[in-house]
Order: structure tokens, then C-alpha cells, then sequence
């Protein structure tokens, strides 16, 4: 492509806005002073993809005679109850529900709306069916992570960003921190490539090039960004090194896991490399992804060990936040697409049902040990009052997912920062859940 | 009587030659509609096109010409050289052998020709134009699901009669009528709607589509108000990369190569006409065909069996392979079945995608990915598929021909079957005419969306209508859906409109699928007559749907293709692919498939919210683009310029000559205009590591350390660092990164870290007239003159722009040059390349052992560190 010439101070400005060049020019690059020095919220989102069994997990369901079996389980376990919440006696239920019950909020009779899985994911994690918005961590990440060299991490799953922030894949942490040192030789780690004062000068004069093409009046949209985005990476990349410090490699990675015939989950990967992100400095929200819900068939063979290994991750990301000291600033959220039905299908499955559940985490908070909303029996939605959040059928209404989704706006504490009110969530009146 | 009326207008034009001109009166366009390069256009035929005034025929003459009309228009009849009499109007077809064309040529060589006559007329009045339009195409069709009377949007202002009941034309008529009264801005309002925006039953018709054309008409006519159009002007105060620029890019993007500078500067002066012919010219050779497959690997994503096995050697279906692997097993071979596992998985992963590629390169029309009734083999599937196919060399199993599976036995009585720990012993069994079709019957594919008993193939018809119809079924009806509908269990994908208005879309289309069990087998059931699965068969008692010799659900729809029944229980997926390449959506998905591999975003969807704080910008961009798109579908159908009908090729020229492609400045900077929907379009995508990796090859003459990976050469950039640089590995990951992170740009300082030095010493140890790089200057010389016009070369080289040595751009990187070489002097570093501070990777490249590395000017070292400059430069890794 071809660039005119000619800086332009609004450009600058525009670019230090996000960047914090101003502050680096012309030296030091560093935007951030790094190393754990980000005392906002620090945010988990779990997205179990496919939609999960609530009525085998936090929304127990017993059978109902005359109806079909909603749960094998039920057949001979009881619904069991720890403090305020109930769970069914599946899986790695009993464990995780007695550990971790005072710090948790369930809500239940959560309404996606839709049986279709995209609409789904788009709906419990934007906050609204229509495409377009962003995540709730990509929200929390462009006010208090914006300068962060990894601000926004990804798993995988609902990504979107709506162009607020970028997020970093954790797709394949084994060899990073090698690739983060690259100054440092493959052979040898005594040795270097080039003199850092090399390297730092180029990074100087490339700067220099920046002030020539941004200053251009003539840049088209895609070319502005394309560079301002560029510019960030190279000049937040500097803060990676206390990350890579951190890395595990080799056998201190999380192995991959093989949970069924054909979910290979890395889940407890994603979470050891996004916290480790957090205790660093350079990441503040990560969207982990497990997927293998999708039980259409020998649902409660697969569902089982599913629902454990979620249970396991979750345990993983408190016990391992506890290690590091990051514990009393996390947030966690799970849910999923949307929920399965209270019945099996002919190939002993369960298939699509909008009523599902959402789970905030966060240690020795005020609202743990709560459930609010609720489903009937055969898992249709209650409706709920929004001054009391009590069943009412006169003047309640559904929880939808834009109602959780504004709770986690809340706890993430951007619900009236200005990028958030450019995508209001209109659930109806506000449902405070936390108090 | 039919052949003497066509033997009547032949004449001669040359030995065994005649024309059949065709004639519009009116506003249309006769289109072949099978694709074999008839037809006329309206402005061919305005333009005295001899596509229409001579319209030349050798050979056989088997044609079907459908006539299709414009906007406002409607087709009446065809005159002068009748149709066939089994034609169905608007259709016209001729069926004639060439020895019948050459008889008639032979004896009567000097008739005058008559033509065949497509006659259309302008509507009258709106009423007109909504009973022949917009009534049964779009209302009862598109419509009627949800807008009646105790549907889902019976709230509506817009509530229908069937067709059933008399009257209802007059009636649903009315209906626009009463709202166009109190709706201000009718026409921009429901064609909103249809698009998605604020409606409840999603996406309905998309702009350019014929069902949004009609009924934009008729709210044209009906309102007088034409709508706001905003996709026009869209592009009034932008720029265009000049010729030169865009073959660059083009080159870069789709090719894997870099114009010498004569080329570019030929572009640079070339008009439309021969920029696209320098275009068509660059799509070729290796660097395209990886283009081709990465393109077409990041929409089927069935790379993932790359490195994962597709399928358990014991299967009997492929009963030489299964008794490959189990004699070799036996016989202590097995080093040769772990060099046959990547082989195979190479195969299967790779063979739809060759396919494409295979069509593509060799100008067949592109409808033939899904009709092709041969597959494309590799060494490793050689074995399985009895091809009849001789490689040169058979350890390369990156080598591809097409051919027919002949080695697929399905089982029977005479099935004889040993399981063996490995592989397994088979014989008997019943033999197979594989019947292909294409893309959609490979192994690769049917294994990447598995079906299950209740799936039902559903997930293939799914991906089907998404890649190669451009439908997003889920984005029919993404939109707040009746809660008890969602509780329905009286088979509610069958009756329940909440759920027909997807399924009646997907099912028959999943029905077409039949023959494929979960994994993908062909008449995967014993005896070998379906593929139906045990539990929907086991109990076969009258009440039950399963009667023997079914092979397709009884409680779903039927097989078919919208309204079209597919009957041949054998080779249904065939019968499929015929109708799909008829469909004109399979020429705007063709669009779409390829237009992210072409721009680096997806093609966009309607914007559904209208209080988005972006949604008119949206909007506007979208249907700008989505006219774009069904426009140039429409010519790649009829063939686009002179080109013949379905040309990929020709397409991906239309698409780089495009503003959507090209633009690539702004005349005026707009403060206040929202940019973010423009932000995927032109000049500015971030290179793929695949595409960075072969734009440094095409530079250099290097790639960054290449290895072997399962008899596949990959460099760092699409291999080891392919995931961290925004890559995807088709299966957890299948979302190319748009977007730089930091964590990426760690991969752009490396790859001239490493490979810089080496590219240093190797250009100065090579006669300068064969460097590529280094071409002014010598090894010692530090004349800043010189110093200058080298950095100019490598600011083209790298960046692509020609600079003045006196450049505010070159002054910069000369600043660099003399900095960085007075501190080595003054702080004494090393005085050669790989010295002890500074380490060179040449046990990772192959270069002559006899380099000479000293350095006693601080010259190298210093253009090391200029390599690297130019290498994280913005201009080098977005393009």
C-alpha cells in the first residue's frame, strides 16, 4: 500500500488513547509497568460448549411419574442440598457443590430463548441474541486491560470483541516462552542474536516511521487500525517477558485430556496459562472453552465424565489462584448455549432445551450461597419478579441471558463505563441478583 | 417437425458450425442455465454482442436457456425458432447432435438465421407486479410460515391468507397497501425486515437476491419511494490502489510471488482490460495452488485429519487397505504401516481440497466440485481405492490425480471378516460404483460433520447450504422463538412452524445425504442396501416408521432440494449436487466461500439491531457489498467478460479489481463518520503465516527453517509457530486471527532474527548480479550514496513502494544504518558475522560451509539489523 506522509498531533493523541505511546515516546517503549501491578477485577469465564445438563448439575430434577425419565440418576438418587443451593448426585457434583457452595450464585430458569447453538452462544455470552456484541470479558478488558500486552485471553468459543480489544489465543502455550525470549538463541540460552540495544533501536526508528504513515490524512479505516493495532503489539510485546518468566514448559504444563471417545480437553491448560497471565501482569480476563455437551446420544455415558472434568477444571482455577495469590480478586462465570431436555431421545440422548442455568464465583462473596430463579418440574421456566425475584406469575417475567450477562457487567464493574452503555442490554427492569 | 425448424437456421460459419442468434425484446437476459457458455445478456445484446447475434454452436447443441427478467419486468414468451416442445416456460431448450448440425451445414450452407425471441414486458401496476413476483415467490414461500393468522407473528400488520383460500392475492395485497399508510418509509422498512433488521424470523432474503429484487420493485411501485439505496457512493471519497499496487498485492495474497519491478510498472500503465489479463496471469503455479487449498481448508476445514486419523483401519468398506495393514502387521512390517498412517491421513484430509484446486487450475467450470464423478487420489489412498493411477513417484504423497474409487465394497453375505489386532481380514462382500459427487461424497468431508441417529445428517446439509449455497440456516431463525414451541415433542421439526421454518429448509437436504452413515460409509449396513442405524430399525413392527427396504426416515421430510424431490435412492448425493449448481445461490456462495481468502474477512451478514450505535454504516456497507456480490454471481453463472460460465478463476480477477479489494485511500478524512464497517475492506489485511511465509520465500530465496513434517516441507511460520501467529489447526482452532496481539508480533521479530543473518552472509558471498536483495552495494562500501540507493531497493523489495534516495523515509533508515554501525565501532563488537556476542543459525539452513563471515566494517552486521527493520516494518506483514 502506498502512505502519504505528514503527522498529525490528533493522530498521536488518537493512538496514545489506547496505547499509552505518549507516555513511551521516544523511549522507553514500556506502556505498563508489568508484573502484577493491574489491581482491577481478574476474570474467568468457563463457556461449556454444547449445551450442559443443568438438570444433572445445579438445577436438579427429579422424575416426575406419568412423564418421561428426565434422569437415570433419579431413578435411585435423591436431590441432594449444600447451605442455600441443590444439586443432583451425578458426576463430581457431591465434591464440588460441598467445597465451593458459599461462594457461589446459581441462577436457574435462565431463558435462552432458542435451541439453535449459535444463536445460543451469542445470546449467554453477549448478552443478546443479535450478533455484534461483545463479550462481557472483552468488555472488563478494554476499561481496566487496555494497555495490558495480553489484556484479553482466549480459549477458544464466543470471541467476539466488537473491535474494543484484541485477544490472545491460548490455543498452544508449549514453546512460548521461547518464542517471547526471542532474542535468546534455540541452542543455547547464554546466547543472543543481536545486542538488545539493536533490537531497541529499531523499535525506536520504526516509531519514527509510525509519526510518517499515522500521520497520513489519507489512511482508510482498515488501514489506521491495521497499524494502530500493530504498533500496540510491538510496544505492550516488551511486558511479555515477566509472563514468559512465569511459563511452565515441558511436563509443569497441564496435560491435555482425554475426557470421551472424542473430546480431548485442554481446559486445565487454558486456565494454568490464564492465571498465570493474571499473576504476571499482562492479562486481566480469559474466556476458557470446553466443548463435548452436545450429548444427542448415550447422554448420560458422556455427560458424566463431562461434567466431572468441568467440575475438576473449576476446582483446578480456585486451587491454583489460591497458590498464586489471586484468589481474593477473581471473578468466575460459567455457562453454557443452553441447557438439554428433560427427557431422553430414542438413542438414549438428550437434545436442545432453552432453559438452562448460569454460575458467578468469587471467593467469600456477599451473594454466595444463593439461587435465584428457578424452573418447574420438567424444567420450564419460572417466572420471576424483578423487584423480589420470587416466582410471580402476574408480574414476573423469564431471566434471559441479557439479565446475567448485566450482573456480570456489575461484578466486572463496567456496567456504566461508556463502552458498555454503546451496547445497552433491554431485559426489562434490571434484576439485581447481588443483593 | 422439431429438427427441420432447427435444421432451418443453421448456416455455415466454418466446416461444421452454425449460429443460433438470440433476440431480447424488452428488459431480460437469456441465460444457459447448465452452465455451457450460451446465452445473452441485455447488454450483450444492447452492445451487439455476437454472444447474442451469432451465438456460434459446434458439436452438439444441448442446450437450456432460461429467460430471465429485469427488475420491473416480466417474462411474456418466447418467439421465432421454437423451444423444444418438452420446454417448460421460461425455459428453452435445444437437444441436437452435431452429425445433425453437420448434415444441415453440408447441404443448405447459405440460409439466412432466424433467432429465438425472448419477449418480456414492463408490470402495469403494483397488484401486477405482486401477483407475478412477489406472491408466490416470496409471501407464500418465504412469508406464510409466521405472518398468518394464529402464527408466530399473527401481531404483525402483516397477516396473510394462503394460497389456499380464495382471494388471497387481493388480500395479502392490501396488506402492503395499509401499511405503506402508516408506515413511514415503507420501502426501506420491510426490505429491513426481510434482511434481518428488528425480525423475528431472521434473515428472509438478502439484497441482490431474485426474491429482494422483486419485492424492492414492487415497493417501488407501490410507494413511489425507491428506498434509501445506501449502499451507494460508498466508495466516492476513497481511492484505488493503482495497477501496479494492486498486482502486487494480488501477487502477494493469491500467488505466493512479487512482480519484478518492469511488471509492476506495466500494471501501473495498463488499463481495466489488460490489468486483468496481468491478473489471470499471476493465478498459477505452486504458490497459487497453496492459496487454493489454504482457502478452501479454512471454509471445510477437513485439514483436521491431517493429524488425526480419519478412520479405524479394521473397516471392511475398504477391504485392501484393511488386509494391507493386517498382513504387514503380521509379517513384522511395521515401519511401513507408520509410513502409510500420514500418507492416508494426507489423503483424506487433503482430497476434497485438491479437488477444488484440480478444478480450478484446469478451467473447468467450478460447478464441477460438486459434480465431479471422479475424486483426486494421492500415493496413500492409492491403495484403499484401487485407483487406476501411476505416480512417479510414490513415496511423494503430495502428488495428486483424479480417478474413480474402485476398491469400496460394502458388506453382504459374502462377507468373510477377520479383525486382526492391526487391519483386519476381508474378503467377499459387495462390490461398489462409488457414486461420486464431488466434494460432498469424500471421506474427508463426511468424516469432518459425523452424523448421529438423532443428527441425521442434519449437520452436512447444514455445511452444505453454508459453503456452497451462502445460507446460514441458523440466521433463518436466530431470533426469540416461542418457548413452547422449544417444549414441543410432537416431532416439532416436522410440524411445528417454530422449528419448520429451519427444518423444512435443512431436512430434505440432510435426506440427500441417506447413503452415508455416521461416519461417512456408503451403504455402511449389512447387506448393504442403506445406511440407516440399527436402533431406528430394531424393532420392525407396523407401528413402527421403519418398514424394510426403506432407506431414508419415514417421520423426517422427504430427500430434495427445496421443491424438488431427489428420487434415485443410489446416488442421491449426486442428484443433489446437480440441483445445487442449477441454484443461483450456489454461484453467490461461491462468492462468499472465497471472498475472506481473497479480502481476509468473511462476507458480511445484515446488521439485525436498529438502535446499534453503527447500524445505518452497517447497513449500508452491507447491502453495498451484498449487490456487489450478487451482481458479479450473476456473471460468474453466465461467464463473466468473454470468459466461459463458472470460472474461478475469472471471479477472483472481478473480486481484486473491485473497490472491496483495492481501496486503498481516502480522499477526505471524515471525523465524524463511523468507520467501523469499513474496517475489512481493502488494502490492510494482515498476511496469514502460510502468506508471510511464501512473500519471504518469494524476497529472499528463503524460508524460515524448513522441516519435515509427515513428508511435508513446512517452514517456522506454518509449522511451529503457525497456531501463535493467528493460524488455525481446522479443528479446535478454525479462526484465522485479523488482528495483530503481541503475543503475535513476538513471531514477526523472530523470523528475521533467526533468518536475517543468514540471509546477509549468503547474499554477500554471492557475484552481486545474482543477489536478489543486495544489488548496489558491496561488501566494505559505506558511501552514504550508496548506503542510500541500497535502501532504496530493499524499501521496494520489502514494502513495495518506490522511493527517492532522498525520501524523508529513506533519511530515516539511513539514520538507522549509520547509528547502528557507529555504536558496533565504538563499542567494538565483533567483527563478523556469528560471532561470539552475536549468533548466526546456519545448522538450520542449508548454505555453503565456505562462507565468508568476516566483517571487518561493521558493514553485515549492520545490514542484519536493517533486515530486521524491514521485516517487522507494518507494510511487510500486512499487505
Amino acid at each position: 500500500m502506498s502512505m502519504t506522509r505528514g503527522l498529525k498531533r490528533r493522530d498521536l493523541l488518537r493512538l496514545a488513547a489506547w496505547s499509552s505511546i505518549v507516555a513511551s515516546m521516544p523511549r522507553p517503549f514500556t506502556v505498563h509497568a508489568a508484573t502484577g501491578d493491574n489491581a482491577g477485577p481478574l476474570i474467568v469465564t468457563l463457556q461449556v460448549s454444547g449445551g450442559w445438563d443443568v438438570s444433572s448439575f445445579c438445577d436438579p430434577k427429579a422424575n416426575v411419574p406419568g412423564e418421561k425419565v428426565i434422569n437415570t440418576w433419579a431413578n435411585t438418587g435423591e436431590i441432594q442440598q449444600v447451605g442455600n443451593l441443590s444439586y443432583a448426585p451425578f458426576a463430581g457434583n457431591a465434591t464440588f457443590f460441598e467445597k465451593y457452595y458459599q461462594h457461589m450464585l446459581v441462577i436457574n430458569g435462565v431463558d435462552a430463548q432458542t435451541n439453535s447453538h449459535s444463536a445460543g452462544v451469542t445470546h449467554n455470552w453477549s448478552g443478546r441474541l443479535s450478533e455484534g456484541y461483545p463479550t462481557a470479558t472483552a468488555l472488563a478488558a478494554s476499561v481496566f486491560g487496555a494497555d495490558l500486552p495480553m489484556g484479553y485471553v482466549s480459549g477458544g468459543g464466543y470471541q467476539e470483541t466488537a473491535r474494543l480489544v484484541r485477544y490472545t489465543s491460548l490455543s498452544n502455550p508449549e514453546g512460548l516462552a521461547g518464542l517471547i525470549n526471542g532474542n535468546v538463541t534455540l541452542w543455547d540460552a547464554e546466547q543472543q542474536y543481536r545486542h538488545q540495544s539493536d533490537l531497541d533501536r529499531i523499535k525506536r526508528y520504526q516509531l519514527e516511521q509510525l509519526e510518517e504513515l499515522l500521520g497520513s490524512s489519507t489512511l482508510t479505516p482498515r488501514q489506521r487500525h491495521a497499524m494502530e493495532t500493530y504498533y500496540q503489539a510491538r510496544v505492550a510485546r516488551t511486558e511479555l517477558g515477566a509472563f514468559a518468566e512465569l511459563l511452565p514448559t515441558g511436563d509443569e504444563l497441564q496435560p491435555s485430556v482425554q475426557v470421551t471417545g472424542d473430546v480431548q480437553s485442554t481446559v486445565h491448560r487454558q486456565a494454568q496459562v490464564a492465571l498465570i497471565g493474571f499473576q504476571s501482569g499482562v492479562s486481566m480476563a480469559a474466556d476458557l472453552f470446553l466443548r463435548g455437551f452436545d450429548t444427542h446420544a448415550d447422554h448420560d455415558q458422556d455427560h458424566e465424565p463431562m461434567l466431572a472434568h468441568l467440575t475438576d477444571a473449576v476446582d483446578y482455577i480456585w486451587e491454583t489462584a489460591e497458590s498464586l495469590g489471586l484468589a481474593d480478586r477473581l471473578l468466575v462465570f460459567i455457562s453454557s448455549d443452553f441447557a438439554r431436555t428433560p427427557r431422553y431421545n430414542s438413542s438414549e440422548g438428550k437434545d436442545h432445551w432453552p432453559i438452562g442455568s448460569a454460575i458467578f464465583m468469587a471467593k467469600n462473596a456477599p451473594w454466595g450461597n444463593r439461587v435465584v430463579g428457578g424452573s418447574d418440574e420438567l424444567q420450564n421456566a419460572l417466572n420471576i419478579s424483578p423487584a423480589t425475584l420470587l416466582h410471580d406469575d402476574v408480574s414476573g417475567r423469564h431471566i434471559y441471558p441479557g439479565d446475567v450477562q448485566r450482573t456480570l457487567r456489575v461484578l466486572t464493574g463496567v456496567d456504566q463505563h461508556e463502552s458498555a452503555l454503546r451496547f445497552p442490554i433491554n431485559t426489562g427492569d434490571y434484576m439485581d441478583f447481588l443483593t | 417437425m422439431i429438427l427441420r425448424q432447427w435444421l432451418l437456421i443453421c448456416s455455415v460459419l466454418v466446416l461444421g458450425a452454425c449460429k443460433h442468434p438470440l433476440v431480447i425484446i424488452g428488459e431480460g437476459d437469456i441465460v444457459d442455465v447448465n452452465g455451457g457458455g450460451f446465452g445473452c445478456t441485455l447488454e450483450q445484446f444492447q452492445a451487439g454482442s455476437t454472444a447474442c447475434s451469432v451465438n456460434a454452436v459446434a458439436g452438439d447443441y444441448s442446450v437450456r436457456y432460461q429467460a430471465v427478467p429485469r427488475p420491473g419486468w416480466r417474462f411474456v414468451r418466447w418467439e421465432g425458432v421454437p423451444c423444444a416442445y418438452y420446454s417448460e416456460s421460461p425455459d428453452c431448450q435445444f437437444d441436437w447432435t452435431s452429425e445433425q448440425v453437420e448434415l444441415w451445414d453440408s447441404v443448405y450452407p447459405d440460409f439466412d438465421t432466424p433467432a429465438t425471441v425472448a419477449v418480456f414486458e414492463p408490470f402495469n401496476d403494483a397488484l401486477d407486479l405482486f401477483v407475478s413476483e412477489v406472491s408466490s415467490q416470496v409471501i407464500q414461500t418465504q412469508c406464510i410460515a409466521c405472518h398468518i393468522d394464529g402464527g408466530l407473528s399473527s401481531h404483525t400488520r402483516l397477516v396473510f391468507l394462503p394460497d389456499s383460500e380464495a382471494g388471497y392475492q387481493e388480500h395479502n395485497f392490501q396488506q402492503f397497501v395499509e401499511l405503506a399508510e402508516d408506515q413511514a418509509a415503507t420501502t426501506d422498512y420491510v426490505l429491513g425486515k426481510v434482511q434481518g433488521v428488528g425480525h423475528g424470523g431472521g434473515v428472509q432474503l438478502t439484497p441482490g437476491s431474485s426474491g429482494f429484487i422483486a419485492m424492492e420493485n414492487f415497493l417501488t411501485l407501490l410507494t413511489g419511494d425507491s428506498g434509501s439505496g445506501g449502499g451507494e457512493g460508498l466508495f466516492a471519497d476513497y481511492t484505488l490502489a493503482d495497477g501496479g499496487e494492486t498486482l502486487r498485492r494480488a501477487a502477494v495474497i493469491a500467488a505466493g510471488v512479487v512482480p519484478a519491478p518492469d511488471e509492476i510498472q506495466n500494471a501501473r500503465n495498463a488499463g481495466d482490460e489488460q490489468l486483468r489479463a496481468m491478473l489471470r496471469g499471476l493465478l498459477t503455479g505452486e504458490g497459487f495452488h497453496k492459496f487454493l487449498i489454504e482457502g478452501a481448508n479454512d471454509r471445510l476445514l477437513t485439514d483436521k485429519w491431517i493429524d488425526n486419523r480419519l478412520f479405524n483401519f479394521r473397516e471392511p468398506y475398504y477391504p485392501d487397505l484393511a488386509n494391507y495393514f493386517y498382513d504387514q502387521y503380521l509379517s513384522g512390517e511395521v515401519m511401513a504401516l507408520r509410513g502409510m498412517r500420514p500418507a492416508l491421513n494426507y489423503g483424506f484430509a487433503r482430497s476434497p481440497l485438491e479437488l477444488i484446486a484440480f478444478v480450478v487450475e484446469n478451467d473447468k467450470p467450478y460447478t464441477e466440485i460438486l459434480t465431479a464423478d471422479y475424486t483426486m487420489v494421492n500415493p496413500g489412498l492409492k491403495l484403499p481405492y484401487r485407483a487406476d493411477v501411476e505416480f512417479e513417484d510414490e513415496s511423494n504423497m503430495d502428488q495428486w490425480l483424479p480417478a474413480e474409487v474402485e476398491g469400496y465394497v460394502r458388506i453382504d453375505t459374502t462377507t468373510s471378516y477377520e479383525r486382526g489386532d492391526v487391519g483386519a481380514k476381508v474378503s467377499g462382500g459387495l462390490a461398489t460404483d462409488y457414486p461420486h459427487a464431488g466434494v460432498l461424497n469424500t471421506p474427508g468431508w463426511l468424516a469432518r460433520y459425523p452424523s448421529t441417529d438423532t443428527n441425521r445428517n442434519r449437520a452436512r446439509a447444514r455445511w452444505t447450504w453454508y459453503h456452497f449455497l451462502g445460507v446460514d440456516i441458523e440466521r433463518l431463525a436466530s431470533r426469540t422463538t416461542d418457548p413452547e414451541a422449544l417444549a414441543d415433542t410432537d416431532n416439532p421439526t416436522l410440524k411445528n412452524p417454530n422449528c419448520t421454518v429451519c427444518h423444512e429448509v435443512l431436512d430434505p437436504l440432510a435426506g440427500s445425504y441417506q447413503n452415508y452413515g455416521d461416519d461417512g460409509f456408503y451403504k455402511d449396513q449389512p447387506l448393504g442396501m442403506d445406511s440407516l442405524p440399527r436402533l431406528y430399525k430394531r424393532d420392525n413392527t407396523p407401528e413402527d416408521p421403519y418398514q424394510f427396504g426403506d432407506v431414508w426416515y419415514r417421520d423426517m421430510r422427504a430427500p430434495g432440494f427445496g421443491d424438488t424431490p431427489l428420487t434415485n435412492t443410489d446416488q442421491t448425493l449426486a442428484e443433489l449436487a446437480a440441483q445445487i449448481v442449477q441454484d443461483p445461490r450456489f454461484a453467490s456462495g461461491t462468492v462468499k466461500f472465497w471472498w475472506p481468502a481473497l479480502t481476509g474477512e468473511e462476507a458480511l451478514t445484515a446488521p439485525e439491531n436498529t438502535e446499534d450505535v453503527d447500524y445505518a454504516e452497517r447497513l449500508a456497507v452491507f447491502e453495498a457489498q451484498s449487490e456487489f456480490i450478487e451482481s458479479l454471481a450473476l456473471q460468474f453463472a453466465n461467464g463473466i467478460g468473454e470468459g466461459a460460465p463458472f470460472n474461478l478463476r475469472d471471479l477472483m480477477v472481478e473480486i481484486m479489481m473491485s473497490p472491496w479489494f483495492r481501496a486503498d485511500g481516502r480522499v477526505v478524512q471524515s471525523e465524524d463518520v463511523e468507520e467501523g464497517p469499513m474496517l475489512g475492506i481493502g488494502s490492510g489485511k494482515l498476511l496469514t503465516p502460510e502468506q508471510l511465509d511464501r512473500k519471504t520465500e518469494a524476497i529472499t530465496g528463503f524460508r524460515w527453517f524448513v522441516q519435515e513434517n509427515n513428508g511435508v516441507e513446512v517452514s517456522q511460520l506454518d509449522g511451529t509457530y503457525r497456531l501463535f501467529y493467528g493460524g488455525i489447526d481446522s479443528d479446535g482452532v478454525t479462526q484465522r486471527a485479523t488482528e495483530m496481539t503481541a503475543l503475535m508480533s513476538t513471531v514477526v521479530e523472530a523470523q528475521p532474527l533467526q533468518l536475517g543473518c543468514v540471509l546477509v552472509a549468503v547474499e554477500f558471498n554471492t557475484p552481486r548480479a545474482q543477489r536478489r536483495l543486495f544489488t548496489t552495494v558491496g561488501k566494505d562500501d559505506v558511501s552514504e550514496d550508496l548506503i542510500r540507493e541500497q535502501l532504496v531497493v530493499l524499501h521496494e523489495k520489502f514494502l513495495g513502494e518506490e522511493v527517492s534516495v532522498t525520501d524523508p523515509q529513506i533519511d530515516i533508515a539511513y539514520a538507522l544504518f549509520t547509528e547502528t554501525r557507529a555504536e558496533r565501532m565504538t563499542k567494538g563488537f565483533d567483527t563478523r558475522l556469528n560471532g561470539t556476542d552475536e549468533a548466526c543459525p546456519f545448522q538450520f539452513i542449508p548454505v555453503a560451509e565456505s562462507l565468508d563471515l568476516t566483517d571487518p566494517e561493521h558493514t553485515l552486521n549492520t545490514w542484519v539489523s536493517m533486515m530486521i527493520y524491514y521485516m517487522t516494518d507494518f507494510r511487510y506483514v500486512y499487505d
